[in-house]
């Protein structure tokens, strides 16, 4: 049994929208890159430690005048990618310290402690 | 104590973080390419797009200056609103100051503008005559030599010409409602107390008709008449020629009821047709 036109238009459109949602999900996400993620490039790009990289890193943003410094971004599955608020600008310099004062974290760090 | 799951939630955007590290000698890789690059130019995605705008609203020409973009996720911290709402005020008010060259496109109810459109190449000029960076990447041209700035000018100067002849325009066209109105309210008050008149004249002539002798009244004061003329005056009222009506005018007059000869020859003649003749 065949679809009716009208059944088919309706198919297509939902082709379409659902082609549109992962395209602007991932427009939403373009653009973003994570703190690990900048870390992890720069220690590929000379051989240095996730903590050397904070190190460096830290030191250069906190040298930099404010109003040219790169500003700090949060991406999460609710609200995609935004700047960062205050108070997520706090916790992700907080992340920055960490890493430089001991490292990444251990990938079991998360949520859940291993048995 | 942060676990590495706000590593990954926390980050940067990857133009500005790799320009950033590239400045200090530091290569993470290549900023991302945009739809449309322009050698050299590191704007973000949505200032390209917005660079391609026909013409820009005066809240998306203030986001391009604080770098914000209005479409993207989230909510903007009080700091960005602070700064995008003091661009906004400078720019309205080099606007109406009449510095930025802009048209309304909005309106409050009150007929104030809400939102203004305006031309890049118009932000442009305004932000060449300020000193100011044009705040989206390429694609307006602007005069190069004291020449071309000039013909802009005159242009320019041009251009405003035509729009004060509007504005007077609308202004006499303005004036002339004005003047018709008034001459409306005029006529509307010269038809009010004409109607008035007519009125009062309607109630005199209604008044007039109650007064005036009808049906039986009439046909006694007739015979009242006309018995006198035959009695106290000797007349014969059916005869052609009416004899003694002169000495009937002045007992009239005498005693302070005056009235003409060719009136009372009108009444007694009336009268003669509600009395009968005398029977020889």
């Amino acid at each position: 049994m065949h679809d009716s036109p009208s059944a088919a238009s309706e198919q297509q459109k939902w082709a379409v929208f659902r082609m549109n949602v992962k395209n602007l999900l991932a427009t939403q996400q373009a653009g973003f890159i994570s703190l690990h993620e900048v870390l992890t490039r720069m220690t590929q790009a000379d051989g240095a430690t996730h903590q050397e990289a904070a190190m460096l890193l830290h030191r250069l943003l906190w040298a930099e005048d404010e109003s040219v410094r790169p500003r700090w971004h949060e991406y999460s599955t609710l609200y995609g990618k935004r700047v960062a608020s205050d108070k997520q600008g706090t916790a992700s310099w907080e992340c920055l310290r960490q890493a430089a004062n001991s490292g990444l974290p251990a990938e079991w760090s998360d949520d859940e402690i291993p048995f | 104590m942060k676990f590495l799951s706000d590593f990954h939630s926390c980050g940067f955007e990857e133009a500005e973080i790799i320009t950033f590290l590239a400045k200090h000698g530091i290569s993470i890789g290549d900023a991302p390419v945009s739809p449309a690059p322009v050698a050299g130019d590191s704007s973000p995605d949505w200032k390209r797009i917005m660079a391609v705008l026909p013409k820009l609203t005066d809240t998306e020409a203030a986001s391009a200056f604080v770098g914000l973009d209005l479409a993207g996720p989230g909510w903007l911290s009080d700091d960005d609103q602070a700064e995008l709402s003091r661009w906004q005020s400078v720019i309205r008010r080099a606007i109406l100051a009449g510095d930025l060259a802009a048209d309304e496109s909005d309106f409050e109810r009150d007929g104030t503008p809400k939102e203004w459109s305006i031309f890049p190449a118009d932000l442009a000029a305004w932000c060449a005559a300020k000193g100011l960076a044009y705040p989206l990447p390429g694609g307006v041209d602007l005069p190069a030599t004291d020449a071309g700035l000039r013909n802009a000018l005159t242009s320019c100067d041009q251009e405003r010409a035509q729009w004060k002849a509007k504005v007077g325009a609308l202004e006499a066209t303005g004036d002339q409602r004005a003047s018709l109105q008034a001459e409306v309210d005029r006529l509307r008050g010269e038809l009010r107390a004409k109607t008035d008149e007519v009125a009062v004249l309607t109630r005199d002539r209604d008044a007039l008709k109650t007064v005036t002798l009808s049906g039986k009244g009439r046909s006694t004061a007739l015979k009242i008449i006309g018995g006198l003329a035959m009695k106290g005056y000797g007349m014969t009222i059916h005869a052609d020629r009416l004899e003694g009506i002169a000495d009937m005018v002045k007992d009239l007059e005498k005693v302070g009821a005056g009235v003409t000869e060719k009136t009372l020859r009108e009444w007694i003649k009336e009268a003669s047709n509600v009395i009968d003749p005398p029977k020889p």
